[in-house]
């Protein structure tokens, strides 16, 4: 079940372009760091939160939005670009096979991925388990 | 604000390219420039030291692999320097590791190709 707006605030808000690419790692690497998320594991998630940003910059409007709300049991994360379809049930492109794209390393690190597109924008969202306490 | 750009220093008549702390897609071009530029002065055969690199995104692992891809076509020979784990765990990610030869360090990398050179001109003879 993918969380929404109303499930509680954001513990990071970040307008991206390519010119703050790095600044949105430091962040992302902050909050993975402050929700407890040992350090190998938190480079992984770096790389993926910041591929998802890298794909809306190259393939999108160049910009995007990226949120990530801290859950009980995960780090989830949407990034954002144009105006992302509201419904829940349009299902983006299918994802990429090849290991060097972006988006297959995001499948690859994160423990669930969704994207939805539309015909102005797309939502992609990606949830990062956090290690039992 | 670390430099962002890759440049080519020969060591021992190699082919050296430094790569940037942060490789990404802002500057995965300049990489790959650099990379183009090494593989015309040392005959393909050319060392990337990412001795100081601690990221490296999707955009510059494929213009890792287009660079190693075309020397090996060639005939030559590509090693990539990392001494820490930050950049081997993205490249074991993507499965890299299994295709692009790494050493532990630039001195270590040199006297891989030193040694393939040197296997090479005793096979030559």
């Amino acid at each position: 079940m993918m969380p929404r707006d109303r499930d509680g605030q954001p513990v990071l808000i970040l307008p991206f372009s390519s010119a703050n690419l790095a600044v949105l790692r430091s962040r992302v690497q902050d909050q993975a760091r402050r929700a407890g998320v040992p350090e190998d594991r938190a480079r992984e998630i770096v790389l993926a939160i910041h591929e998802l940003a890298a794909n809306a910059v190259r393939h999108g409007l160049g910009t995007g939005l990226l949120r990530i709300w801290r859950l009980p049991w995960a780090l989830h994360c949407q990034v954002d670009d144009g105006e992302p379809p509201s419904g829940d049930k349009v299902p983006g492109p299918p994802l990429p096979a090849e290991p060097m794209h972006g988006l297959w390393v995001v499948r690859r690190v994160a423990d669930r991925m969704q994207i939805l597109s539309g015909p102005r924008g797309t939502r992609a969202a990606a949830t990062f388990n956090l290690p039992c306490a | 604000m670390p430099d962002a750009s890759s440049r080519v220093e020969m060591a021992g008549g190699v082919p050296v390219v430094k790569a940037p702390e942060e490789i990404d897609i802002t500057n995965a071009d300049g990489l790959r420039e650099a990379m183009a530029d090494a593989g015309a002065r040392g005959h393909e055969t050319f060392v990337v030291d990412m001795t100081g690199t601690r990221f490296c995104d999707s955009s510059g692992l494929q213009a890792l692999l287009r660079a190693y891809e075309r020397a090996r076509d060639q005939g030559g020979r590509v090693i990539l320097a990392i001494p820490g784990p930050h950049v081997l765990r993205i490249l074991a990610i993507t499965g890299i590791d299994r295709v692009i030869p790494t050493a532990g360090s630039l001195d270590e990398a040199l006297a891989q190709i030193g040694a393939a050179k040197a296997a090479d001109e005793v096979a030559g003879t």
